[in-house]
């Protein structure tokens, strides 16, 4: 019944130039990090129909939902993509109940059925009570839950969370990480979280991937990233330095500098001979002639 | 100077304890705005208060039973309300096209659609006499054709009115659009809504402030329409003398009926836009 | 700003004895024939700038009630101007200068085959007659009453040049207008009014009491009442007193 995403997407715009290749297993999470202008926005419009693409395709499974040379094009409304979009967008004229059985409404199913489902879909979010409440009247965190019953409510054969935390605080990311766990257990279709936050990704994510201006940087587990992130921004996420350089045993050249390696690094063994990368930046030694403490590029740790 | 910048916005708080006449809001307003605000509501109430003053309180109520004051309300309900209807069901698709396509040609399309504002009236009414007058460039062929004129009756009235009052229309709702964020809609689709469900679910009831707002705006400005409707339409009693022409004929003959007729279109007119206005601040 | 909208009041309020400025308020059908009497009184009379409001005559009449700053007024009708020195806004007597009768119009080519009077009360014709508080729309009744003609108009327009405008076009197959009024306008066609029916309408004019400019309002006056000026008004169609 369920069936993997396999796409390609090709967008042109502006002199931008969006380039994935991308596939997600059924019951698979793949989380897309970048940096703001990365492209992860138009993925999830590419992959909802509301971008065309300019190249490529998108399968799911053995559905075709769009293959540019072939002139095929699947609208949002058949698609049967869940979307969380970003700030939930939910429609505030609607009650939450309504906002939730918007899609079986849609798909014209009968009011008092629609309804009903809502309902349940809303105790399921632990937002019972405030079913009759208009998304004005409710947090960060409860519109959120309410985005996501009301993506699930109608059974998507995938489902995209565009930056579903992004603007909630801190401790409504807890409650909403673990709800959408609860969740995304249940779901048996390819999921796609966007995110800038590596912390959800690493929490939520069954695989990575980083994508730079348009194009993927790397792709793999958290700890694949951590231990090898590809660029700087990468290195970033994982809240270790990227230091570019030559490496010959313990000791790492770059340019006039020479660094060696602190025996505490986990593995040592895995330096690549261009790139490597240390956890813990305080602990990364500098041998020189001028005494510089760290010739790094230093980012944000999760230790900090 | 630069640290006291930075200082100064990293700390808001010591600024408005150092300097608390920037942040004290403002008790009465300095007489360089107080003054001409004041000459300009002036300009607006005194016309109103003069009229008031003038109006033939106690006798109101026969002479808005006479036969031409009836006829003329009649009248003025129906061609007002017709025009507003007219407006809305073909000004919301313009603005839409206005707000949603790109097209070649689009700003002299938005100028054609606001030129009635700025025309004089009467030279809009005569420019419909040109187009759909019996002699007119569509009008002609529609009188060979079916035998209608459309000059000298109602519809001509509504016509002239949705052709001075459409502009507000498309004006309010283009305005609705622009700001209404598309996503919304976007969410919709996904969701599995149709075209035609995205419009009546969520674009209209988004809008639908927009749209009220143009409505009474249509309304209020086709009733008190005057030069296109006199100079389109001409004037008849009963058929095409809406409650302006009525006034203007009533002040040469029948001064108090005319005070009368007015009274009842400031009233009604400023419930409506107060009503509106009301409704703008709640829901902001 | 506030001098531009001060200007007009200061020029109006500081008399310049050179220039004198004349307003003289002018039936509508007085239009032509007025704007030719401006133009040779102007010649004559290099300081004085006649300036012509021209409106139905029962609206002038408003304008003079509610003490518009009028220096001459020429109206289509004694009766109105008799309203205006019961009001006793008229200065010396009122004289009149020029008559008229009334005619039907037809445009160019008589569309709708209009022969006579009986003809506008023919329902499918569309018919437009001046409305009946303007001096053209009371003569105009007075017509029909004497024709026993129940006419059914389509509109009532509030002055008679609005009337005209509308048959010219087209727009109207026929009304009842002054018989002037068919001479100048291009397109527009005269069928007779029976003697025994039609009216003689006669045109007053006289110098208004709050003139600022009496010897100014008193020689137009002159003008339009000599030799000069009556031949102004054959010369449109105005019969003679």
């Amino acid at each position: 019944m369920s069936a993997g995403l396999d796409s390609r997407l090709v967008m042109q715009r502006d002199g931008f130039r969006l380039d994935v290749a991308l596939g997600i297993d059924p019951g698979e999470t793949v989380a897309l990090l970048g940096p703001n202008g990365a492209g992860k926005t138009t993925v999830v419009g590419a992959l909802a129909g509301l971008v065309p693409l300019d190249q490529g395709h998108i399968r799911l499974g053995n559905r075709v939902l769009e293959d540019a040379d072939a002139g095929i094009l699947v609208g949002p409304a058949e698609r049967r993509i869940g979307v969380m979009f970003q700030d939930g967008v939910l429609f505030p004229h609607l009650s939450a109940l309504e906002n939730v059985a918007f899609g079986l409404r849609s798909r014209r199913m009968p009011r008092r059925e629609a309804r009903r489902r809502a309902a349940g879909w809303l105790e399921a979010v632990d937002l019972g009570p405030l079913s009759g409440r208009r998304p004005g009247r409710l947090s960060g965190g409860q519109r959120q839950r309410v985005a996501l019953a009301r993506a699930l409510i109608t059974e998507p054969s995938m489902l995209l969370l565009d930056e579903p935390f992004s603007a909630l605080d801190v401790s409504s990311r807890a409650g909403l990480r673990r709800l959408l766990q609860d969740h995304l257990a249940g779901f048996q279709g390819p999921r796609l979280l966007i995110t800038h936050d590596p912390t959800e990704a690493f929490l939520l994510a069954d695989r990575l991937i980083v994508l730079e201006n348009g194009s993927v940087v790397q792709e793999g587990s958290a700890d694949q990233i951590r231990l090898r992130p590809a660029s700087p921004y990468a290195a970033d996420l994982a809240g270790v330095n990227l230091v570019v350089g030559t490496a010959s045993g313990r000791i790492l050249t770059v340019g006039n500098h020479r660094l060696v390696v602190h025996r505490h690094h986990p593995s040592p063994g895995h330096l690549h001979p261009s790139r490597s990368a240390w956890r813990q930046p305080a602990k990364l030694m500098a041998n020189q002639d001028r005494a510089d403490r760290s010739p790094c590029r230093s980012g944000p740790s999760p230790n900090r | 100077m630069t640290e006291y910048h930075e200082d100064s916005i990293r700390n808001p708080s010591r600024r408005s304890g150092g300097r608390s006449r920037t942040v004290r809001r403002p008790r009465r307003p300095p007489a360089f705005i107080a003054i001409p605000a004041a000459i300009g509501l002036a300009l607006f109430a005194l016309p109103v208060l003069g009229l008031l003053g003038r109006a033939p309180w106690r006798r109101l109520a026969t002479l808005l039973g006479s036969d031409l004051a009836q006829e003329a309300l009649r009248l003025s309900a129906i061609s007002s309300v017709g025009a507003a209807i007219i407006s809305l069901l073909l000004g919301v698709p313009v603005a839409w096209m206005l707000c949603r396509y790109d097209f070649p040609g689009r700003s002299l399309v938005r100028g054609l659609v606001l030129l009635p504002m700025v025309l004089p009236p009467v030279v809009g009414g005569a420019a419909l006499l040109f187009a759909l007058g019996r002699r007119g460039l569509v009008g002609s062929p529609l009188y060979e054709a079916t035998g209608l004129v459309l000059p000298f009756s109602t519809g001509g009235v509504i016509l002239a009115g949705v052709f001075v009052a459409m502009p507000l229309m498309v004006l309010t709702v283009e305005g609705g659009l622009r700001s209404l964020d598309h996503r919304f809609e976007r969410a919709a689709e996904t969701l599995g809504a149709g075209r035609w469900t995205v419009l009546r679910r969520v674009t209209i009831p988004m809008i639908a402030p927009s749209i009220v707002a143009g409505i009474a705006l249509t309304w209020s400005r086709a009733l008190g329409e005057f030069g296109a409707t006199l100079t389109f339409a001409g004037n008849l009693q009963g058929r095409t003398q809406t409650l302006p022409l009525a006034v203007f004929v009533a002040l040469e003959s029948d001064r108090d009926t005319a005070l009368a007729l007015s009274l009842v279109m400031v009233i009604v007119s400023l419930a409506v836009l107060v009503a509106l206005r009301d409704r703008w601040w709640r829901s902001r | 700003m506030a001098i531009l909208l001060i200007a007009p009041c200061a020029r109006a309020g500081a008399p310049d004895p050179d220039h004198v400025e004349l307003l003289v308020a002018t039936a509508a059908s007085l239009t032509d024939a007025f704007r030719d009497i401006e133009k040779a009184f102007e010649d004559a009379h290099p300081g004085i700038d006649v300036v012509l409001n021209l409106g139905g005559s029962s609206l002038l009449r408003e304008q003079i009630l509610a003490r518009a700053p009028v220096d001459a007024f020429a109206p289509a009708d004694v009766a109105i101007m008799e309203e205006v020195r019961a009001a006793g806004l008229v200065s010396g007597t009122a004289r009149v200068f020029a008559r008229n009768t009334m005619a039907i119009a037809v445009p160019a080519g008589n569309p709708g085959g209009v022969t006579g009077l009986d003809d506008l009360a023919r329902p499918e014709l569309l018919v437009g007659l001046c409305a009946e508080t303007v001096p053209c729309g009371r003569f105009t009744r007075q017509v029909l009453l004497m024709a026993g003609v129940a006419a059914q108009p389509d509109t009532e327009e509030p002055n008679v040049r609005a009337l005209l405008t509308k048959i010219e076009q087209g727009e109207l197959d026929t009304g009842i207008v002054y018989a002037t009024d068919v001479r100048v306008a291009n397109g527009v066609a005269a069928i007779p009014i029976p003697e025994e029916y039609n009216v003689t309408t006669d045109y007053p004019i006289a110098i208004m009491s709050a003139t600022s400019h009496p010897e100014a309002a008193a020689a137009f006056v002159t003008y339009v009442l000599s030799d000069e000026g009556r031949t102004v008004l054959d010369r449109h169609g105005f019969h003679l007193p």
